[in-house]
């Protein structure tokens, strides 16, 4: 039963544990943000292809673009 | 012979370039397996640093993402040069995609830094050699990707560009030596790291993983500037001919 029990306290963690937390914290942030961007762009990019494909249909009056 | 050897160096240059960028089936898993193998060597295999104890860790990421931000800034100098010297528009891709993914490590390193000083030296921030180049370098490439994004895009704007990425890669070395050009009273960083046996091995790993990421994002990254590139030809061969 012992085993099962958590005792968890700020007191025991090593010192300067939290300069460790924020940094790691800071490059998964980073990298994220980073690769969420990367997706939007994807998808705008997406968006004006299927424009300008669009615009093209249209100006050859044909459906095979 | 010279001239006979150039479009024979120009080749080979060139396609070493690309071969980082070319996407392979494989990249995404390995990257994650790479990435999982560091973050357990860091906080489980590495044994904690004596005198600094447990925020010693950091290194493990800050060190590699200084060398990866070196890397592509040395992606934009040479792409620039082959632009310049063949106004190929692919180098020219390139060596914005590498810029935006060379600033993104360098960020990383200059986020990493503060934090890790604050409970080593007692400050965030000093004005020492290796802190301020670093930082001047990150502008510089801050400006370059400014250049990019507000400029037009024509040639001009372009080799424009190229030039700024050559000058501003004269930076890169003075980062690497500002531990050894200015006085050694002004210094607060190491001039040599001598490390554990396992602390290395750790170091190795955590090295592996974020070159990997270098590679991934900088793929990925030019896929992007190429198709960007692309849908801007065709809207201006749709205006040319209506």
């Amino acid at each position: 039963m012992d085993l099962l029990e958590f005792n968890f306290s700020f007191e025991t963690l090593p010192t300067n544990f939290a300069y460790l937390f924020s940094a790691y914290t800071a490059i998964w942030i980073i990298l994220f943000t980073y690769l969420l961007r990367l997706m939007r762009k994807e998808r705008a990019l997406r968006q004006q292809l299927e424009a300008v494909a669009a615009e093209i249909q249209n100006k050859n009056g044909t459906t095979d673009v | 012979m010279l001239c006979s050897l150039t479009p024979v160096l120009y080749r080979a240059f060139g396609n070493l370039l690309f071969s980082v960028v070319k996407p392979r089936g494989f990249d995404s898993p390995v990257l994650f397996v790479a990435m999982v193998a560091a973050l357990v060597a860091v906080f489980i295999y590495a044994p904690t640093e004596r005198e600094m104890g447990i925020v010693q860790r950091i290194y493990y990421f800050h060190v590699p993402s200084a060398i990866s931000a070196a890397i592509a800034f040395f992606i934009v100098f040479a792409s620039s040069i082959l632009y310049l010297w063949r106004r190929e528009d692919r180098f020219d891709a390139l060596a914005n995609s590498a810029a935006e993914v060379g600033v993104l490590f360098s960020a990383i390193v200059l986020i990493t830094g503060p934090i890790w000083a604050k409970p080593i030296w007692g400050v965030f921030w000093r004005w020492e050699p290796r802190l301020t180049t670093m930082l001047i370098l990150f502008t510089m490439y801050v400006a370059y990707l400014m250049l990019r994004t507000y400029g037009s895009r024509t040639e001009h704007s372009q080799r424009f560009a190229a030039v700024f990425g050559i000058l501003s890669f004269v930076n890169v070395p003075l980062v690497h030596y500002s531990v050894k050009l200015w006085a050694p009273e002004q210094q607060l960083h190491p001039i040599e790291v001598m490390l554990d046996p396992r602390m290395a091995q750790v170091r190795g790993i955590s090295y592996l993983a974020v070159f990997l990421l270098l590679r991934f994002l900088l793929q990925r990254r030019f896929v992007l500037e190429q198709m960007d590139r692309a849908i801007f030809q065709l809207r201006r061969q749709l205006e040319g001919s209506n």
